[in-house]
């Protein structure tokens, strides 16, 4: 019932709705339902209000006995969670594995979705090893190999797969779908490996929430000749330091002298959700050089402001704490990029890729995917089952 | 049932979504609007509840509704009938029955003060497309207001005894199309000899008058929003005063070729001016919906448009000429003009509450007189001389018999000449019931379809699905599907207390539906003779403790 009417009014749960932060006393929260319900009380006719009036007034009773327990409404919600993002998460991870095997970054991002999910860590590795051993791919530790070998073919993209390009409108996929479905023949085995790809890309890239996924996991194609180590402790791994997006050029007369190396600590593409999430992060960057790094740090969007500006050159690790305006993003705007540049002439981008807040996607979602709904509202109940 | 001489006054009630209206019969036999305290014809369906005692209703609740929103109730029609829907105010809940119980309470009181004795008896309204729970609380709404409730009728129903009285005789056939406040039904009748007959009626409870105030009001508001990004619907009260302004405004259009709402909120002022043909345009998928269930009624009833004789307006968006001009369009006839439709529904009601329940009303008799000569003339071939004041008079110069009633005095009182004179209603949800079929898996059939006439009896054999079973349990269904979570189960009879015996050993049951909107189900053991039957009267979902505790409630509320 609370889930349904969070639904409707497009709120993430059922106090961020009444406007209370997620800890609020179930007094308060009675307080604000019942002066809610007065307020909508005189809004039933009303053609902009009446459904959620409507369907406030039906559902007061049972909303106010979610109230009255809150922790078990918290506990129900995280549940609840976990059983509507794992057909999208199972997605993500077919359409990944579909392409050939699993990088160690690759399979960290989705794990860490999986748990933003509200989804365990153990459901996610027995999802992952049934998936693997569905699509017959070899797994040594009980995780499937990294992609692409060295020497071996490019890994292989679900978009090339269907011939289309990454910014393919979903009317595209669908079409490329069928015609590339017709195209292959299923008479030998990699006829038939080929055919369930194929199939594979466009139950992935037509489902909206699961491409999203699909995209961001598939930029974090890893070193392609890393060797995936066998990790007992999953969860406790430090992220591995990005390199693929620094681009060091050669110092202009400094042989001889210690020179600075830029690294940046975690992912190049991260996502960052509007409204509700903090719209404060952090990006970290260290000196793995020997000499001084100095530099600057610019951003490419007016609503993104980064501090500090210089780097300080005698640090080894150092915090660049980014702010996002969420009001100040237009409509559309789906990334906006951290540029750090050294002195030395080395530069590294943080790409955020923004997700919306409810309030975006309540238009759209009653009539677009509920996946995609489903996924945000996700995200917000693990934030709450989180919370003390 | 009425008891000999009784002659009470019944009060013929239109309980409608947006104004109520109500009638009797005169001592001459006419039906009469009665009305209210503050001498309108028609009360504004509005409650104010402005204690926890106290509420108002009709035209001093409405003008409350900009100051008080919150306490104001409106188009509670709407919900009768929805178990979840309850209201608070003062601290207490109410239900819509409750809710509606103080709207009739004003009409039975102002009456009373009007026609100076007490009222008791009356007969209510609903749409034709009304499912048994809503019947059911309409009833309910009765009995907590006071009333005794004699039956509930179909509106197009009684628009049609208001309206056809005087043309009973040769055969028409007519089409009523009834675009309410807040429902919308469109109900094809015939009048073949002395009988009115129901031959098809849909319609949808979610459509009405409403619906155009409403995009008209989005429009306005999103003019306003469009220059200073104020949106009027998002305050109560600002809200309810743009409500009553395009109200307003969607009455004179109908007359007129331009209106001008004005706007002011929140210090920022704009009037929206509104051209006839912008707000045609903007609700013509509203009038697309009505003429497009006029062709499926049509349809189902098996007629052509140019085979109706007559087409009959009521409920008052039917003022708005996109509507009348849909109807020419398609039946190429003038609707029926004689008749006043916020009223007709109410004048019908009252009649139909007479010629039913007071059989010995002392202005029948006349009536009865003359209808039987003219009753005899039309059996002799001849064409019956109109009278000429039948033809301005609301429909009561010749008396009508509703349900078979005044039928049979007229028949005692002169000869067996006279044909009866019977109005037909049919059933607008299909009823059933519940069995196993061989799998032993519930299903449920169909027994009486959608559409039949009434009275209509129904008598089928069903057998024990297994062995040795003592008592045989029927569930009375409403509504199309052939599973149970698609219908609602209105009533239960249970057989208990018989021999053990073989699979397939024999069970009739006897469906009765009656013009009353009552369904007799009698089970009857066909080897034992042992037979239950029970009236399912519908329900509109209180329990009687429930409409008992209510009724004290609603006898403490002042109602002014």
């Amino acid at each position: 019932m609370a889930a349904d009417f969070c639904k409707l009014v497009g709120a993430p749960h059922l106090l961020a709705y009444l406007g209370l932060p997620e800890d609020a006393a179930p007094e308060d929260a009675r307080g604000k339902l019942k002066s809610r319900r007065k307020f909508m009380q005189g809004m039933q006719g009303n053609p902009k209000h009446k459904r959620e009036a409507l369907f406030l007034i039906r559902s007061y009773k049972a909303l106010l006995g979610v109230l009255d327990d809150l922790p078990t409404y918290r506990a129900d919600a995280a549940r609840r969670a976990e059983s509507e993002h794992l057909p999208v998460l199972e997605m993500t991870m077919r359409g990944v594995l579909a392409s050939g095997g699993l990088t160690p970054e690759q399979e960290e991002y989705l794990k860490r979705n999986a748990l933003d999910l509200g989804v365990t860590e153990s459901t996610f590795y027995t999802i992952l090893h049934q998936l693997a051993e569905e699509l017959g791919i070899k797994t040594s530790d009980g995780i499937p190999a990294p992609k692409a070998p060295p020497g071996a073919d490019a890994p292989i993209d679900l978009y090339q797969l269907l011939g289309i390009s990454p910014n393919a409108t979903s009317d595209d996929i669908r079409i490329a779908h069928e015609l590339r479905s017709g195209e292959v023949q299923s008479e030998d085995t990699d006829g038939e490996v080929q055919q369930k790809r194929i199939e594979i890309a466009g139950k992935v890239l037509s489902n909206e929430a699961a491409r999203r996924h699909y995209d961001l996991t598939a930029a974090r194609t890893g070193p392609p000749a890393r060797a995936r180590e066998f990790r007992p402790d999953h969860a406790s791994t430090a992220p591995p330091v990005r390199e693929r997006d620094t681009e060091p050029r050669p110092a202009a007369a400094s042989s001889g002298s210690p020179t600075s190396r830029l690294e940046i600590l975690g992912e190049p593409v991260r996502s960052l959700r509007l409204g509700f999430s903090t719209p404060t992060t952090t990006i970290t960057i260290r000196n793995g050089g020997f000499g001084a790094m100095g530099g600057h740090v610019t951003t490419d969007s007016s609503w993104m402001a980064v501090d500090p500006v210089r780097l300080v050159p005698d640090e080894i690790e150092q915090d660049i704490t980014v702010v996002i305006d969420s009001a100040a993003v237009p409509a559309g705007v789906e990334a906006g990029a951290v540029t750090i540049e050294t002195d030395r002439g080395e530069r590294a981008r943080v790409t955020f890729a923004l997700q919306r807040g409810p309030t975006g996607w309540e238009v759209v979602g009653l009539l677009v995917a509920s996946a995609a709904l489903i996924v945000l509202v996700g995200g917000l109940v693990w934030s709450l089952s989180a919370a003390p | 049932m009425a008891e000999e001489g009784d002659n009470s006054i019944v009060l013929g009630i239109d309980l409608g979504t947006t104004f109520s209206a109500m009638s009797y019969v005169n001592a001459h036999g006419k039906p009469e609007i009665v009305t209210n305290a503050e001498g309108y014809p028609t009360t504004p369906s509005v409650v104010h509840y402005y204690d926890e005692d106290a509420c108002v209703v009709g035209e001093e609740a409405v003008k409350m509704v900009v100051i008080d929103p919150e306490n104001v109730v409106r188009f509670i029609k709407r919900h009768m009938g929805e178990e979840d829907f309850a209201l608070e105010f003062f601290g207490h809940t109410y239900t819509p029955q409750e809710v509606s119980a103080l709207i009739l309470r004003k009409l039975k009181e102002d009456a009373e003060e009007l026609l100076g004795q007490e009222i008791t008896d009356a007969v209510i309204t609903v749409p034709a497309y009304f499912h048994s729970a809503q019947r059911g609380a309409t009833a309910e709404a009765g009995e907590i207001a006071g009333l005794n409730v004699l039956s509930i009728i179909n509106e197009p129903t009684a628009a049609a005894i208001a309206y056809g009285l005087d043309r009973i005789g040769g055969e028409r056939k007519l089409l009523v199309l009834d675009l309410g406040g807040g429902t919308f039904d469109v109900t094809v009748m015939e009048i073949h000899g002395t009988k009115l007959s129901t031959i098809a009626s849909d319609g949808n409870a979610e459509l009405g008058g409403k619906d155009w105030d409403d995009r008209l009001l989005n429009y306005v508001a999103e003019q306003f929003f469009e220059k200073y990004q104020l949106d009027p619907r998002d305050d109560a009260a600002p809200y309810q005063e743009l409500y009553e302004r395009c109200l307003h405004a969607k009455i004179s259009l109908s007359t007129r070729q331009r209106a001008v709402v004005p706007v002011n909120y929140r210090g920022k002022r704009l009037a929206v001016k509104v051209t006839r043909e912008l707000f045609e345009e903007l609700t013509s998928d509203l009038v697309q919906q009505c003429e497009d269930t006029s062709n499926i009624v049509l349809e189902k009833a098996g007629l052509r448009w140019d085979q109706l004789d007559d087409v009959l307006l009521v409920g008052g968006a039917t003022r708005m000429p996109m509507v009348r001009e849909m109807l020419f369009r398609l039946s190429k006839k003038k609707p029926s003009a004689d008749l006043n439709p916020d009223e007709c529904v109410a004048l019908g009601a009252g009649l139909a509450g007479v010629f039913r329940h007071r059989p010995n009303h002392p202005a029948l008799k006349e009536k009865r007189q003359r209808m039987a000569d003219r009753a005899r003339s039309l059996k002799s071939g001849e064409r019956a001389p109109r009278p000429q004041a039948a033809q301005r008079a609301r429909g009561a110069q010749i008396g009508l018999a509703y349900g078979g009633h005044v039928a049979k005095d007229l028949v005692d009182a002169s000869g067996p000449a006279l044909p009866p004179v019977v109005i037909e209603d049919a059933t607008t949800h299909p009823l059933g019931i519940i069995v196993l079929d061989k799998n032993r898996e519930e299903q449920v059939v169909e027994l009486i379809a959608e559409g039949t006439k009434l009275p209509h009896q129904f008598k089928g054999r069903f057998a024990y699905a297994y062995e040795n079973m003592t008592a045989v349990r029927v569930e009375v269904t409403e509504g199309a599907g052939s599973s149970r979570d698609e219908v609602t189960v209105i009533g239960k009879v249970e057989l208990t207390g018989l021999p053990p015996r073989p699979r397939g050993t024999p069970i009739e049951v006897l469906y009765e539906y009656g013009v009353d909107q009552i369904l007799n189900v009698q089970v009857v053991d066909v080897e034992t003779k042992v037979s239950r039957g029970v009236d399912i009267r519908f329900q509109g979902g209180m329990t009687s403790d429930q409409v008992g505790d209510a009724r004290d409630r609603n006898k403490k509320m002042t109602v002014d």
